[in-house]
């Protein structure tokens, strides 16, 4: 199992595109959280104290482009040795197909978990800075964002989660495919299309069905710090949806793995 | 050395022509079943979603209408104070507006002749307003501007058959005339007189991570001089009567005191159709059909690069901007037909589900292709794939590797719009205009409106397209510019 | 058109590393060129600079006194096949080259023709990916001849083709090369060339080390070299060495023997009564005379444990 593990772990870090794949995740997530934190102030509340803005939720919004950089790193982790045709070389020194699989995993997803960490952390230090000049100040209710808060920490703990599944539901996705553009596009579109349809549907019934169902928008519920009773999912509960896209893509390229031809 | 035969070939030689060239890029477009497979199914995502999305909508506009039905059938509200009287065969009004309150920008004071006080009845009136001067408003779609003065103005209405002229004047005696309507049908008796309205003012709120765009009432009031109502043939003296037409939000009032009137209004007379865009909602799949597109025009340039054909292909063509060229205009040609299909098919299956639930008449007028703005929809829909095909094929180009330049694309399309929806509406609006998710807006069929809170309502369906265009462009050239100084 | 091949002066770097450093030779029509030299020597780099595909840093190369980008038709002036592998997978063969064919403003009958002198017409309706090595390289060779150009190109022709399939590309070089085009190989194994190449352009480290016939290079290499064959070799080494001559050991029963003429060597073969099978000279293989040329210019060699 170590060698194993050591063997993926020298695979992904001397890959030139991984460095710049997690640089490409931890920037554009703060970049992106910055530019959505500043843009938003008191100015449109009926009164400071009335906004309700969830800060936290608004200071990680730079996930939502800083995941693209994740699917793409995790696809390729798979689809790259199957185009280089490394596969052989590596079912070769390892024939046992589960093991290479699970470590695999383990390794992409503990490289994006870290990455994550970071982007979140900035992400959040950007946001503290920012905030009290747009008027969300501790005089209007609005507390220094801090991870000592509750409902914070578990914000971002869960959006580091959440780029974590991501990274295993393009795994799952890239090793059933085995064809980078055909899984890239594939898990985007089952990210992105879902939140876009929502805003559409103005039936409510499929609206809630939509929001509750949708990968993306389920678990991005996680990010959610108030207004839990108006969610359409609770948090934890989104994140669990998410986890059973990323289970269910992992599954099926697990088996398909074992069962098909290199 | 023996010299090598020459080859003659039986049809004459044939020139280093374009024509070959696309002919070329049509054959290896055509030749790959999965690139044909993506456009398919571009095609049938984009209706089936669409059907879906049809499915999926419904609206109460109809039972629980905030408007009324106006003389053309279109929705309307028609809420006002009126001072009237009534008014048999030709004839005409006239009055001073002496003072007006400032309630909202386009609040009118001014002289009105209405079919009856049915709120929605057609008309034709003419009108000072605080910000935007003498307006001359007939059957809720006519506008013309008179002068940009405001108060105090003599006003006059004439009537005249069914049709009506407006004038306006400073002094009461040079009189100017701002224009004439007609209203067809008119019949011979209709009331006339002095009206003032005050139409609700936009607020926008921000609250709990969303934006919300209402309306606030308004009321104002406005002082008249100078009645006089002059009829042709002579009729009965009439008196005065003054009602709220319409729903009007605040009560309004009218008392008169030596000749000179003071009225107070509320509300608006304006067309009102509800905000959904039903001819966009049949369209919508193409939100999900340009993914297999983004694919296929990625592809179709990076493949090559991936297993070195690029190499083949510059020696064939050494001139690389004619292959760029080519492969531009095929995958754009192939993209618009198929776009075509998928749109024009989405948009006819798709409306009488949408009529189902609830979005017909009056409330929804039916859209035929045969409009201009619901032609341009459809049309438009087929053309924002096209340019989608060229701008990907244009980042595959420059970054020569399919995971980047597919990421990117659907990064520039996909995510300004969902973002927008959790900034404020000049973010969003802001981003429309700069990324080339304002592509979407040429879907709309209806124009862009300040009162809804989805980012592509907010800009022109042109400049959206305009924005995706200029990307597709700049990427291309940037692509050109390139290809020639690097190494195949 | 002139059917030729001319490099003047090339250089080109990547980065730091110098590909191809001041290169000039000329292939000449009626002939086949074999552009010989160890991995990385620069001969691909070469042949696409003379395709327009790479730019030079310095130099020129001219294909019938044109650089390639000012043919006109370049399918029907030049046909290269530079990688064999550089087809999708998933398009027909026919597919491939008929796009080729439009591409090069050719007639649409010169795609069935072509497959039919590599002999793929029975397999041009099934997608390439499903090809051995052996019709991938067909259908690359094809695609160079579409336009029966008299300037060719082909990049490792018979890298990993089966003996029958190195026999079938070296008769057809030659017999292109006889009907009066400038035919030009690049290979890095001598033993396939053995026969087919009459002219050799021999390149290491991105610099033209020789640019001779076969026959010379042979000539010199095989040299005062006799092949000597008899049951006592240690004593005829030893007294063949006294006499001045380098002997070597080829195998169990033969010896090579530099320095002495072959009559001198019966002679003191004869004086002693060795007994010998056989005396003749030296034919040296296309592979040791390359060897010989090229041991200092090869930039990765292997070591083997001892010396064999």
């Amino acid at each position: 199992m170590r060698r194993a593990l050591r063997a993926e772990w020298t695979k992904l870090r001397t890959v030139s595109s991984t460095a710049w794949l997690l640089l490409a995740a931890v920037t554009f997530t703060v970049a992106v959280s910055t530019l959505a934190t500043a843009s938003v102030d008191t100015s449109q509340c009926p009164t400071p104290t009335t906004c309700f803005e969830d800060t936290t939720k608004l200071s990680l919004t730079g996930v939502w482009l800083g995941q693209i950089a994740v699917v793409v790193l995790a696809v390729l982790a798979m689809t790259n040795e199957y185009d280089t045709g490394m596969i052989h070389t590596t079912l070769a020194a390892n024939p046992q197909r589960g093991m290479v699989f699970v470590t695999k995993a383990t390794v992409v997803t503990a490289t994006v978990l870290a990455a994550a960490t970071v982007g979140v952390l900035g992400s959040l230090l950007a946001a503290r800075t920012i905030l009290p000049g747009n008027g969300f100040t501790p005089a209007n209710g609005y507390p220094p964002l801090s991870l000592a808060d509750e409902p914070t920490l578990r914000a971002a703990v869960g959006t580091v989660l959440y780029l974590g599944l991501v990274a295993l539901l393009s795994l799952g996705v890239g090793t059933a495919i085995r064809d980078t553009a055909g899984a890239i596009t594939t898990v985007l579109t089952l990210l992105f299309v879902f939140p876009v349809i929502a805003a559409f549907v103005t039936d409510p019934q499929w609206h809630e069905r939509l929001q509750k169902l949708a990968p993306m928008t389920a678990g991005l519920a996680i990010q959610a710090t108030k207004g839990l009773d108006q969610l359409p999912i609770r948090p934890w509960a989104g994140l669990g949806v998410l986890a059973a896209y990323a289970g269910t893509a992992m599954l099926v390229g697990a088996a398909l793995f074992k069962l098909r031809d290199a | 050395m023996e010299t090598t035969r020459t080859y003659r070939p039986a049809v004459p030689t044939a020139r280093d022509s374009f024509g070959r060239l696309l002919l070329a890029e049509w054959t290896k477009l055509r030749s790959v079943r999965r690139w044909v497979l993506g456009l398919l199914a571009a095609a049938v995502l984009t209706i089936v979603i669409s059907l879906l999305a049809a499915a999926g909508s419904g609206t109460d506009a109809n039972q629980e209408p905030d408007f009324v039905v106006g003389p053309d059938g279109q929705p309307v509200v028609d809420d006002f104070h009126f001072v009237h009287q009534p008014l048999s065969g030709d004839g005409s009004v006239t009055a001073r507006v002496r003072t007006q309150e400032n309630s909202q920008q386009w609040a009118g004071a001014g002289v009105m002749l209405k079919e009856s006080t049915v709120s929605g009845s057609p008309y034709a009136a003419i009108m000072v307003t605080p910000r935007h001067g003498v307006r001359l408003r007939s059957n809720f779609t006519t506008d013309l501007p008179g002068s940009a003065d405001t108060v105090p103005r003599w006003l006059r209405l004439t009537r005249s058959g069914t049709s009506v002229t407006g004038y306006e004047s400073a002094d009461g005696v040079a009189w100017r005339k701002v224009g004439t309507v007609d209203l067809h049908g008119l019949p011979q008796s209709v009331e006339i007189g002095l009206f003032v309205s005050s139409p609700p003012e936009i607020t926008i709120e921000r609250q709990a991570g969303s934006t919300s765009v209402g309306g606030r009432p308004t009321s104002g009031t406005a002082t008249f001089d100078h009645v006089q109502v002059e009829a042709a043939r002579p009729q009965q003296p009439a008196t005065w009567a003054n009602e709220d037409v319409g729903r009007s939000p605040a009560r309004g009032e009218a008392t008169e005191a030596g000749g000179t009137f003071t009225v107070t209004g509320s509300g608006e007379i304006a067309p009102n159709p509800p905000p959904d865009d039903v001819v966009q909602i049949s369209l919508f799949g193409a939100f999900v059909g340009l993914m297999a597109i983004v694919a296929v025009g990625v592809l179709f340039i990076t493949s090559e690069y991936k297993r070195g054909m690029i190499r083949t292909t510059f020696a064939a063509s050494p001139r690389r901007g004619r292959v760029l060229a080519a492969k531009a205009i095929v995958i754009g040609v192939a993209t618009f037909a198929v776009g075509m299909v998928a749109s024009v098919t989405a948009f006819l299956l798709a409306q009488p589900i949408l009529r189902d639930n609830g979005f017909a008449p009056p409330a929804f007028p039916r859209p035929s292709l045969s409009e201009g703005p619901v032609l341009r929809a459809v049309v438009g829909t087929a053309a924002f794939l096209a340019v989608i095909a060229v701008f990907s094929l244009g980042a595959g180009a420059l970054l020569r590797r399919s995971a980047g330049a597919i990421s990117a694309v659907i990064a520039l399309l996909l995510l300004p719009a969902i973002i927008a929806t959790v900034l404020p509406l000049s973010a969003a609006r802001w981003l429309m205009r700069v990324t080339p998710a304002g592509g979407f807006a040429i879907q709309r069929a209806k124009e862009p409106t300040e009162a809804l809170v989805e980012p592509w309502t907010m800009i022109g369906p042109w400049t959206g397209f305009g924005v995706l265009c200029a990307y597709a462009a700049v990427t291309l050239a940037l692509a050109f510019w390139l290809l020639r100084r690097r190494d195949a | 058109m002139d059917a030729t091949i001319e490099t003047r002066n090339l250089r080109k770097c990547y980065g730091r590393t110098v590909a191809v450093d001041d290169l000039s030779f000329t292939v000449t029509p009626g002939q086949v060129t074999a552009f010989v030299g160890p991995n990385g020597a620069g001969k691909s780099t070469t042949m696409r600079m003379i395709l327009g595909l790479d730019a030079p840093d310095e130099g020129t190369a001219l294909v019938g006194g044109q650089p390639y980008q000012r043919l006109r038709t370049p399918l029907r002036a030049v046909g290269a096949l530079l990688d064999a592998a550089a087809v999708h997978p998933g398009r027909r063969a026919r597919d491939h080259l008929r796009w080729m064919a439009h591409a090069g403003g050719l007639p649409r009958r010169r795609v069935e023709e072509v497959l039919e002198l590599v002999g793929l017409a029975s397999v041009a309706g099934r997608r390439a990916g499903g090809f051995s090595q052996g019709m991938r390289q067909r259908l690359g060779i094809a695609g160079a001849l579409l336009g029966d150009p008299p300037v060719l190109l082909f990049d490792e022709p018979v890298n990993g083709l089966d003996p029958e399939g190195i026999r079938w590309i070296r008769g057809l070089l030659r017999s292109l090369a006889a009907e009066g085009r400038a035919v030009l190989v690049s290979s890095h194994l001598m033993s396939e060339l053995e026969g087919g190449a009459d002219q050799l352009l021999v390149i290491g480290r991105g610099r033209l080390i020789a640019d001779t016939s076969v026959r010379d290079l042979l000539a010199a290499a095989s040299e005062d070299r006799v092949l000597l064959r008899t049951a006592r070799r240690s004593e005829a080494m030893t007294l063949l060495a006294n006499a001045g001559a380098t002997v070597a050991a080829t195998d169990r029963e033969a010896l090579t023997v530099s320095g002495l003429p072959a009559e001198r060597i019966v002679a003191l073969l004869s004086e002693r009564g060795l007994p010998f099978s056989e005396v003749a000279p030296h034919r040296a293989s296309l592979e040791e005379a390359y060897m010989e040329l090229t041991r200092d210019a090869v930039e990765f060699h292997t070591s083997t444990g001892r010396e064999t």
